[in-house]
This record gives C-alpha cells, structure tokens and sequence, in this order.
C-alpha cells in the first residue's frame, strides 16, 4: 500500500447523515444504490454476491461492476461529499443527489469495504461506520468498483438474509438495462441473471421508444390498473392506479427519479414530461391498436359462433379486458359517433358489426337488440330479416345502455323467437300419422279451431320449446314470436286462426300416440283438450266466467271420441 | 473470451460482439458459412463474414416464413435447405443490432450558454484494422452556430448525416486526433474521445510478435482516451503511444500548444485476456515494456 489517509466520512453534519442513514425503511435498499452507481458508472455486468463465513461467524455481501470506477479526485469530491453528485442534471444518469452510499449503512453493517480504481490508481475505503473511513491507496490494479459489507449474523441468519437479498434485487432491478447477476455462493450453482423482459404481466398491446424514454401499454379490465416507472431499468415505483382507464403502463425513462426518501417518484416537470408521453400515446395511438384487437377478437368470436362453437373464454376476456378503456374512449357522443364505424361488436354471421351497423338494423328490429351463443337457425334467421344478432357477451349489457340511441331492449334470440321443423307424413311412423290423421279429423269436426294441425320437432340448436306439447304458429314451421298468443274464437268476432305443431318427441305425445292404436277416440280427445285449455289466453277482465275449452265445444269433442271409440255396431 | 475482459460501456458491446463471433461458429451456422477467413493481422474473422451475419439475420425471417409455406404445400426441403433453415431460426433468437452505428443522447443542456451537452457513442467494425470500436464521444455544441452536427429539439437530438460523415471521417485514429478535429468544427467544444477496441486476437492463426506468448490466444483490449478531465498523460499502452510524441519536432509543439489551449489530457491503456498458460510470460513481457496492464485468464 502506498498511502494510507484517515477522515470522517460525509463530514460535517453528522446528525444528518444518521437521517440518512435511517431513512431507508429497507436495510437492503443499498443493493438497488450500490447497481444504480455501477449502472451510471457504465458498466454492462454487475454482480451481486453473498457468502457466509462460518470461521468469521460473518455475512459478505457484494456487488461489483466493470464501470469507470473512481480515481482520488472522485472518491474525495464526490464520492465522500454528501450532496455532491457527478451526475447533476445528467439525463443519461440515474443518480442524483449524492447520498446513495450512505445506505449501506442502514444494514448496520460492521465493515464497509470500498475498492476501485480508474485512470492507474486504484484504491481501498474502509468505513468501520458511517462516521469514519480509512483510504488506502493499493499497488495491486483492479477495474471497476467492488462494495463489499460485512455483518457478523448466526449462520442461521444468513439463509433469510439471502433469500431477502435476492428478492430485494429482483425487485429494483428486473428491467435493468445492464445485466446483473446473482450468485449466493453458500447455495453454490451458478450465478443467475437478474434481468427480465420489459414486458407487461397481461400482455402489451402498444411499445414505444425515443431518446431515453420506452413504454409499454396494455389493456386491462383492472379498475385501478398495474403501472410502474423505472429509470434504466431500476424498479422507482411500481403500484395500482388508474393512470388511464383501463391502460396499464411501464415507463422507462430518463426523466422519472425517486424522490430522495426512495420511496415516491419526483414529481416535476420532468416527470409531467413523461407522463406527457404516455398521455399522447394513450390518446392518439392506442385507439388504433384497441379497434384492431377488439376487431381481431370479435372477429375470432364471432367466426366460432358462425361454425356453431360458443365464445371462447379466453376471447371474451380478451374483449372484457379492453372495455374500460372502450368506455372511456367512447365516453362522449362525439366520440362514438367518430368511432362507430369500428367493427368491434361479434356477430352470428360470422362478421364483426360496427356501431353504426347495428343502429341501422335496430331500425329494423323495432329498436331490438338480439343475442345468441351460436349461429342457430332462429339467429340466422332473425339476422336474414335484417335484425341485429350479436354473440352473447359483456358487450351486450353497454350497448344497451348508452352506446346506442335509448329506448332499444335487449332479448335473447332463442328465447324470444322459435323455430320448429314440420315433419312431413312420411317421415313419421305409421303411429303417429294415424294419431295425427285422427287428430285433424276431430278439430276439424269440432269446430276447426286449428287451420291444420302437424307433428314437428322442436329440439333444434338453442330451443325454448323442447318441453312444450305444442305450439302455434300463422305459418307452420317460420319463425314466430315464443311468446305469441292468437286469440280465442271465443273472446273474437273474427277467428284468430293458427297451426297447431306437436312436439313428436314429447313422451305425452307419445304416449298418446300409443293410446291411440287401441283407442284412438280418447287418445284425440285428451291431446285436443291439452291444446284447447293450453291454447291461448283469457282476458284478465274475463277470467272465472270462461276458460279457454267451453262446455259446449268439451262437449263436441267428448262425443266425436265416444263416436270413434265405441264398437263398430254403436256408431 | 471477449466476455472474459470485463468490459463497460466504453467498449464495444462485448455480448454484441461475441454473438456476432458466435454466428460463425461451425455448431452454430450448421455448415451455411463455408469456412473463416481470419484476418491475419487482427486474428479476428474478415468483415465479411460479419455483414454476412448481419445479412443472414435481416434475410431469415422471410426465408423461414417461405420454407414453412412450401412445407405445408407438402414440400419438403433440401438437408441443406432445413440445415439453414434452423441457424436462421437460432440466429432470430439472437438480438443483433447493425454492426456500424450512432447512438446520440442528451446529457443536457446549459440555457446560459445557450448550448447542450450530448454523448455520442460511435459503433463500428474497423475495415483496416479488422476489428471492434466504439468512439464515445462528450460533446458541448453551442445553439448559436449554424449548420449543427446535431439537431435538438427540446430534450430529443437528432444526428444529422454531417455528424456521421465527420465520425467517418475523423475516428480512424487516436482518440487524441478525434478530439482536435472534431474540436475544430464550429460551435462544437469537445470534453472527451474515448476509443475502446474488441482486437487483435494473438492465435495460432494470427501469431503474435516474437517473444509475445506466440502460438497461444490472447486477446487485446486497447482503450485510449482524450479528456479535459485527465490530469495528466498517461501510456500504459506497450504496443502503441501518445500521438503527439510521435511527431517531429515543429508538429509536436503546434499540437502541444494546441493540447494545452483545448485543455486535454491522454490515457492509453490495453488490457488482455489469455489462457492460463499465457499469463506468465505476458505479463513478463509487459514489465520488461514497463506498462501496468491487467491480464484476465480464461
């Protein structure tokens, strides 16, 4: 050694430094100082080292860089001065202030141990505390700068003080824009990179960069969304808070810094700068990429619903994902009526529709909105009416608030219309035709109530009707309102005729079917009286002096089935 | 080895470099490089060989994208075709950036003055020496002249074509000459040239000097830095030396004058990494040439 040279370390105003020193609510925060000083000293690998010495009963942790390193001037107008920084003002430069060093001192350490050198000088600092250091000028030559702590601790301790570190330094320095390695060396294996993409958790749909700054935006449904503000990387502040409604954002950028408590980032006009950034960005060029992914995802949806397939919950979520920031780009009616050519709504034909596309065909519709899981022949054939089908999803419930015109209601296609197919003859079985041969014959005998009466099949794709006897409709086998009503002959001067269709494969039906064959007059009666008592309803204002089946026309039908099932020698 | 060297960012990007090296590794590029030619003077692979990696990798992803497509027309590729094929799919795993580039950044700026300060890092594969370089380049550049080598706009520069033509031109040497030329344009005060170098690499390929660990690797990492921060000279450098102690006599007193009038210093320096073997009888070598160097072994 050549030179040896003795001081109190950040002299002057000792109860100060102790603020400092105590200010780091994390003893370990000196990691993140101690990488911020090598990031800034230029240094494109750190390494971050822990080992235990059983002999010593001490911890060594330590982080060494191949940056610039310091040389005399340095170490004694900057590096030992309190306040006094080399990279004021420097937008290329992460530090500040000039009182990173003295968290190494939060840990309470018993040996701080500085080694560096830079321009053929190479130096050794020993700070037994924060108040006082040893300066020793070193013959062997070295590069960069090498900080090494020493803590005597339990070797029970130290597993903890390991696992604390890693983490500590995952956390501030995960994006760092220079690889930084960590090795335990107690644990062995090899030492492990710290670094990870600068990536978003949910994914990111929009990345920009310029001179210092980049930034990754995504959509999420989070109300108070993830954002997090780095300067080349090292961790500032990371946290949930609606920055922009559902955007969340990472920022890396040279004008973002901490405050000198570390645990808040400054926010001045640099910082408004970069919010500046983000703020464009989230006006001007997200818009593009939401109608591009919200296009892709409706797109995608609504091709399955086409195929008969049921919205993937992962496109839904996709979608639901980017709604609050939908709802807020489409806050204002200017604003929707801007945008409503976006074809972002999935729907039954295998098309995304636009805003604008579905307000025309609400004008078809009678102002009605219909929903449905899957292209199923009632959807189709709502949509071949010019109505607008969407798949089923949480797109529904906002456009039937306030992105269209008021007044539209929201129905389910399947529930609201329906669709039966009318088997013809002979596609039935010989059963059942005579059953339904029986049963024409009967109603048409007393009465006509019906214009004709058919079997059908009601358990197609999406059905509401698989549990109903029957149904009627003005047109047998068209698409005809679930809830249709023809009034009774009985309550009208002019008779509301429908057709009737039976479910073939009701078991009621059925089983009459069966009845049938031997008494095909009590099989007629009792299907037809289901039908007369079912069919229809009675005015609220009439109810309890009639009912749908009146006495006389119970009575036509009770004698035609006495007449059909009484022995050939009776009739 | 590159990696080995403990390298900052005043040098090239040693994982840039090594990935470029890297490439032309038989195991890597599946036989698509038919054979290195090393430059017998750096020891490194030619230039060639480097844009060539540099093509491959700007080529790969339309060729892989067209072997897919025919291969799901039913075609099946070559070996050669599939061997190729999979280096360029490695290589897409491989963040290159372009071998010759310029980086400018705002450092700051000095209302008072009216001018900013910018750091200006220079990358590129040297044609005559055949190896790695980055110019780091501190700059103050006055806002009041015009027909600036840097534009700036707010906090965002812009390097403009002059700027790159003038870091053409003026970084084939010594830091030192970087410094007074570029110093020399108007508006623009020059704090300090760095030049830091990946090369030569003694081998057996490339065998060094006499006497110098001949016939076994080592590799050379020379950096050499003009700055008004230096306080003094310094030459730690045993295969090169200060520029201005190589000139006559009437030269030398103009550049001195001109040294002291621009308040610059010079450091050059060289550090290596070599097999173990090496070690001893460089670093003999390097006592009897009377420089500190550091030597990292592999």
């Amino acid at each position: 050694m050549a030179g040896k040279a003795k001081g109190a370390a950040t002299a002057s105003v000792p109860g100060l430094v102790k603020d400092l020193v105590d200010q780091f609510s994390d003893p370990l925060a000196f990691y993140r100082e101690l990488i911020q000083n090598s990031i800034d000293a230029g240094s494109n690998r750190i390494d971050v080292t822990l080992e235990y010495d059983g002999k010593t009963g001490a911890a060594r942790m330590a982080v060494e860089d191949d940056g610039e390193g310091m040389d005399e001037r340095i170490i004694d107008e900057y590096f030992l001065v309190l306040f006094r920084s080399t990279k004021e003002d420097d937008l290329t430069k992460i530090g500040k202030f000039g009182v990173g060093i003295v968290s190494v001192f939060s840990l309470r350490p018993d040996l701080v141990r500085v080694h560096t050198a830079k321009a053929g000088e190479s130096w050794r600092l020993d700070f037994p505390s924060y108040k006082r250091y040893e300066k020793f000028r070193v013959s062997a030559m070295r590069e960069g700068t090498l900080v090494e702590l020493f803590k005597k601790m339990g070797a029970g301790e130290y597993p903890k003080l390991a696992e604390d570190s890693l983490k500590t330094v995952r956390f501030w320095c995960k994006h760092s824009d220079t690889r930084i390695y960590f090795h335990d060396r107690r644990a062995g294996g090899r030492p492990q990179l710290i670094n990870e993409p600068f990536t978003l958790p949910e994914g990111e749909s929009l990345r920009h960069s310029e001179e210092g700054t980049e930034i990754v935006l995504g959509f999420t449904g989070e109300p108070a969304p993830f954002f997090g503000f780095y300067n080349k990387g090292l961790t500032l502040k990371e946290g949930r808070k609606e920055h922009f409604p559902g955007v969340a954002v990472k920022i890396k950028s040279r004008y973002l810094e901490h405050t000198i408590t570390r645990d808040n980032v400054l926010e001045d006009d640099n910082f408004r700068k970069a919010m500046a950034i983000v703020k464009r960005l989230a006006e001007d060029e997200l818009p593009a990429k939401l109608k591009a992914e919200l296009g892709e995802a409706a797109q995608e949806i609504a091709s399955r619903a086409a195929s008969g397939l049921k919205p993937e919950p992962r496109l839904s979520e996709r979608w639901m994902s980017r709604l609050r920031y939908l709802k807020w780009l489409l806050g204002g009616m200017f604003a929707r009526w801007k945008r409503s050519d976006w074809p972002i709504f999935p729907s039954v034909t295998g098309k995304a529709v636009s805003l604008s596309g579905i307000g025309s065909a609400l004008h078809e519709s009678g102002h009605a909105l219909y929903l449905a899981k899957t292209a199923d022949k009632v959807a189709l054939a709502l949509a071949a009416k010019g109505f607008p089908v969407l798949v089923e999803g949480p797109w529904a419930a906002e456009l039937g608030g306030q992105w269209l015109e008021r007044g539209i209601t929201v129905r389910d296609a399947s529930t609201t219309y329906i669709m039966p197919s009318v088997l013809p003859g002979p596609k039935l079985d010989a059963g059942m035709r005579a059953f339904l041969k029986t049963l024409s014959g009967m109603d048409a005998g007393t009465g006509a109530k019906y214009l004709g009466i058919d079997m059908a099949n009601f358990d197609y794709a999406g059905s509401c009707i698989t549990d109903r006897i029957f149904v009627t409709q003005a047109s047998p086998g068209g698409l005809s309102r679930a809830d249709e009503r023809h009034t009774p002959s009985l309550f009208s001067l002019w008779r509301a005729r429908g057709h009737a269709l039976l479910n073939a494969d009701h078991p009621f039906v059925r089983n009459l079917a069966a009845v049938h064959e031997r008494m095909p007059g009590l099989a007629a009666y009792m299907c037809l009286k289901v039908m007369h008592l079912n069919d229809g309803e009675v005015p609220p204002d009439q109810v309890g002096r009639f009912s749908n089946l009146a006495e006389k026309v119970e009575a036509k039908l009770l004698h035609a089935a006495l007449r059909l099932d009484a022995p050939p020698r009776a009739r | 080895m590159v990696l080995a060297g403990r390298l900052g960012k005043t040098f090239p990007d040693p994982y840039q470099c090594s990935d470029f090296l890297r490439a032309l590794a038989p195991s890597f590029h599946n036989g698509t490089h038919r054979g290195i030619k090393v430059d017998r003077c750096s020891g490194l692979p030619g230039m060639k060989h480097l844009v060539d990696v540099w093509a491959d990798r700007q080529t790969a992803p339309g060729f892989i994208v067209e072997i897919e497509a025919r291969r799901r027309c039913g075609r099946r590729p070559e070996p050669a075709i599939e061997a190729k094929v999979e280096y360029y799919r490695r290589l897409c795993g491989v963040p290159l950036k372009p071998l010759t580039r310029v980086e400018v950044a705002l450092r700051r700026q000095d209302p008072g003055r009216r001018s900013a300060f910018f750091e200006v890092v220079f990358d590129r594969f040297d044609p005559a020496e055949q190896i790695f370089v980055r110019h780091t380049l501190m700059l103050e550049q006055s806002e009041w002249e015009r027909g600036r080598i840097i534009e700036r706009a707010g906090d965002y520069s812009r390097q403009t074509s002059d700027l790159r033509e003038k870091l053409e031109m003026y970084t084939g040497d010594d830091s030192e000459i970087a410094f007074l030329l570029m110093g020399k344009l108007p508006g623009v005060r020059v704090e300090e040239v760095t030049r830091a170098r990946i090369g030569p690499l003694w081998s057996p390929a490339a065998p060094a000097p006499k006497g110098w660990a001949e016939g076994r690797y080592v590799l050379h990492l020379p950096t050499d830095r003009a700055s008004i921060h230096l306080q003094e000279d310094r030459d730690d450098d045993p295969f090169g030396g200060i520029y201005r102690r190589f000139l006559s006599e009437g030269s030398r007193s103009i550049v001195e004058e001109e040294a002291r009038r621009l308040g610059y210093r010079v450091h050059k320096d060289r550090k290596f990494v070599c097999e173990a073997s090496a070690a001893a009888e460089l670093r003999k070598r390097l006592e009897e040439a009377g420089t500190r160097n550091l030597i990292y072994t592999l």
